[in-house]
């Protein structure tokens, strides 16, 4: 049931279409929906940035403790080829 | 950390016999250091000690670690301020004294140390100790330690680079705890919150510009295409917070892990960055695929030479399944789930809402029904199935509250079996309580209230003027009435007409089978506006009785419902505060009740103050309303004895009410 964007912006727009008054002229009407696209639209894409930010602040705490970690490994990777030259 | 220069120093040089002395080095001939403050300091290259005066930077030098920390040691109170004077005696002292397993320390001035020899160590240190600048490698005189940079110091032959394309080896494997699964980069969270993924469908892959980060390309590369993508998405954005939080997703944050990403040499650690960066990658295009569609959408919908009912046509509606063939799903015999049934059930709601279009223009159509899921969903998930029938119940009548259970149930289970996408589980719900409720909610509301339903029809009846029809405003017709009776529970129904508010009062309000969805939308809403939150959206023009509807906030809308209830249960206390009073026949009433509220509502413990108008006669008919207002309660105590609109008392409750309930 895979549907693209734009298919899910119609079905979004014919719900919304219905919550307009059914005398309210063709143009207005339009202006309205218009109006919704932007509204949706922005939405959306704020909740996906949003979202990304939110993964990438926790995920940036997590390559930190990534980086410490094999830091600290490379580190006694060198020391163990060190001492054994030695 | 050990950066790559550090390392280096990490081991003596294969040519030197013995290592190097440690050196423990002061700025003592600084001029203007009246009182310095002496420390160490941890980093990149090791310990060094600090000398530090209030106004100017910190001067460092590189020391031994053990060195410092025993130096340190022996320094009261670790930091301590010197005068200039003693600074470097004191340093000097200390340092030069036993230090156990170190070799010979030597301390000089930055001058002294440039021309002396390298000193052979008395005693030969474990290589982890050997962290060591050369002495050629100090600082001259007069250059600040903090631009010196270590080097000269060939690295080892043998000392392998890490490098990204070395996979991790058995050894890392088994040292390392078990961080490879990177919890945060998940891919429940690297998926993109598109409608489709939202609908539980499978990301949409990658397009050309997506791909444009090649799978072989550096960090640096990466970043590099990501951030120009972002720029370019950006200036395509028309939305000014969109380019803003496409700003801040550009510069502060991945910024900030491109600064990271600098230093990292691991495999496990550049995996994490790379998976970070696909995640934005993704972000990327999904903005793209909204902002692309925007600019169809909004294309069509301007062609005023195409119908809005063709632009806005349901491309699935060429295949509507014909509706009977749709397996009846009230009967017990098909309360067993099945994916066929449930696959058919799918195609009928949608094919029922595409033949029958008309049916959703009446006032309880879709969004009703969304609405009413909401709240559905959430009650579910709170574990109040008997509340969830009792709202239903309230709403449609009891036979039909069942048979939405039923329904209910089933569709829960097609969910729990993994048949059912939540857009399925919405589509059939609607359509299903569509179907329920078509006819009789047809009848119901057929009496269109107009413009009646406006903020001040809705204040007036959020109140027990609402469910006994009283016509407080004079918006309300009696109409309404017959509706309001059947919407109760049974036993509600069965009550003598003219109830009394006193007899309202000793009711159990708390029960959700007695609330209607309706006043725990209005109070919520109220609790919305008071909070400021923007997002409750009224259709009252359309003129529906069910036009309302409430966009909660996401995250928010539990909570929003939850203050609801609160409120609800809390009025329903009010009116049992009033039933009581009523027996206090010799006392003032406003006392009586300022009293018993104070009482109750300070068990809970909520800092309460009450005050009632004087003039109270009696709560006989009084009817109550709640409103909350920030972190109080106002109650609005009305006698129609003295006036529809007459305010005769109220009840201030200050507490930080429920935020968290």
């Amino acid at each position: 049931m895979a549907t693209t964007y734009q298919e899910a912006l119609r079905a979004h727009l014919r719900e919304f279409n219905k919550t307009l008054p059914e005398s309210m002229p063709e143009e207005e009407r339009r202006a309205a929906l218009l109006a919704e696209i932007d509204r949706f639209t922005e939405a959306d894409a704020l909740k996906v940035l949003d979202e990304t930010n939110e993964v990438l602040n926790s995920g940036y705490d997590h390559v930190v403790a990534l980086k410490a970690q094999g830091d600290v490994q490379a580190e006694q990777d060198q020391l163990a080829e060190v001492r054994q030259s030695l | 950390m050990l950066s790559f220069e550090t390392q280096a120093f990490a081991a003596p040089p294969a040519v030197v016999e013995a290592p190097p002395p440690i050196v423990v080095e002061t700025k003592r001939d600084l001029p203007d250091m009246p009182s310095a403050t002496v420390g160490t300091s941890g980093g990149d290259a090791g310990y060094a000690f600090e000398a530090k005066t209030p106004d100017a930077a910190a001067e460092s030098v590189p020391a031994p670690a053990a060195a410092v920390d025993d130096v340190w040691g022996r320094l009261p109170g670790g930091i301590k301020k010197v005068d200039s004077a003693e600074l470097g005696a004191l340093a000097d002292q200390e340092a030069k004294k036993d230090l156990a397993g170190l070799p010979t320390i030597d301390v000089r001035q930055p001058a002294e140390a440039a021309q002396a020899p390298v000193e052979a160590a008395a005693v030969t240190p474990p290589a982890s100790e050997f962290k060591l600048a050369p002495l050629e490698t100090l600082p001259a005189a007069g250059q600040p330690a903090s631009e010196f940079k270590l080097a000269s110091v060939e690295p080892l032959p043998a000392m392998p680079r890490p490098t990204t394309e070395v996979p991790p080896t058995e050894q890392t494997t088994t040292i390392r705890p078990a961080v490879e699964a990177a919890p945060q980069v998940s891919p429940e969270q690297v998926a993109v919150a598109t409608p489709e993924a939202q609908a539980g469908q499978n990301q949409p892959p990658l397009t050309a510009e997506a791909s444009a980060v090649r799978p072989e390309a550096s960090l640096s590369e990466r970043f590099t295409t990501i951030k120009q993508e972002l720029t370019t998405l950006g200036k395509d954005a028309a939305s000014a917070a969109v380019q803003n939080a496409i700003s801040v997703l550009r510069d502060k944050t991945i910024g900030r892990l491109e600064g990271l990403a600098g230093t990292v040499k691991n495999h496990d650690t550049v995996k994490a960055i790379v998976e970070l960066n696909n995640r934005v990658a993704r972000a990327e295009l999904a903005v793209r695929e909204i902002m692309s569609g925007r600019d169809k959408m909004k294309g069509e919908i301007a062609d005023s030479s195409k119908p809005l009912s063709e632009t806005l046509k349901d491309p699935a509606a060429e295949t509507p399944v014909p509706a009977a063939e749709r397996p009846a799903s009230k009967s017990p015999e098909n309360a067993v789930v099945t994916p066929e049934r449930l696959q058919q059930e799918v195609a009928a709601a949608k094919a029922e809402r595409i033949k029958s279009p008309e049916s959703l223009e009446r006032g309880t159509g879709w969004n009703d029904s969304k609405q009413m899921l909401r709240i559905a969903s959430f009650l579910e998930k709170e574990g109040m199935s008997d509340a969830l029938e009792g709202v239903l119940a309230a709403k449609h009548g009891p036979e039909i509250a069942a048979q939405m259970m039923d329904y209910h149930d089933l569709v829960k289970a097609g969910v729990e079996s993994g048949d059912l996408s939540e857009e399925d589980v919405e589509m059939l719900l609607a359509g299903e309580f569509d179907r329920l409720t078509s006819g009789n909610e047809g009848e119901e509301e057929s009496g269109a209230e107009g413009g009646t339903e406006g903020a001040e029809g809705e204040q007036a009846a959020s109140g027990v003027g609402q469910e006994q029809g009283v016509a407080t405003t004079g918006t309300r017709s009696a109409e309404r009435r017959p509706r309001r009776e059947r919407s109760r529970t049974p036993e509600n129904r069965e009550l003598p007409k003219g109830k009394t508010e006193a007899e309202y009062a000793n009711m159990d309000l708390s029960s959700l089978s007695q609330a209607t969805v309706k006043e725990q939308a209005r109070l919520s809403e109220l609790l919305q506006s008071e909070q400021g939150l923007s997002t409750v959206t009224t259709h009252n023009q359309v003129g529906r009785q069910y036009d309302t509807r409430y966009d909660y906030p996401e995250g928010a809308g539990k909570a929003q419902i939850k203050q609801a209830l609160k409120m609800r249960s809390n009025e329903s206390r009010m009116f049992n505060l009033m039933a009581g009073t009523e027996s206090l026949e010799n006392e003032n009433k406003a006392d009586a009740f300022t009293r018993a509220a104070t009482a109750e509502f300070e068990s809970d413990g909520l800092d309460v103050t009450v005050s009632a108008d004087p003039e109270l006669k009696s709560f006989q008919n009084a009817k109550v309303k709640m409103i909350q207002e920030g972190g109080a309660i106002r109650v609005e105590i009305r006698q129609p004895d003295s006036g529809a609109e007459s305010y005769v008392g109220s009840m201030d409750i200050k507490t930080s009410f429920d935020k968290n309930i």
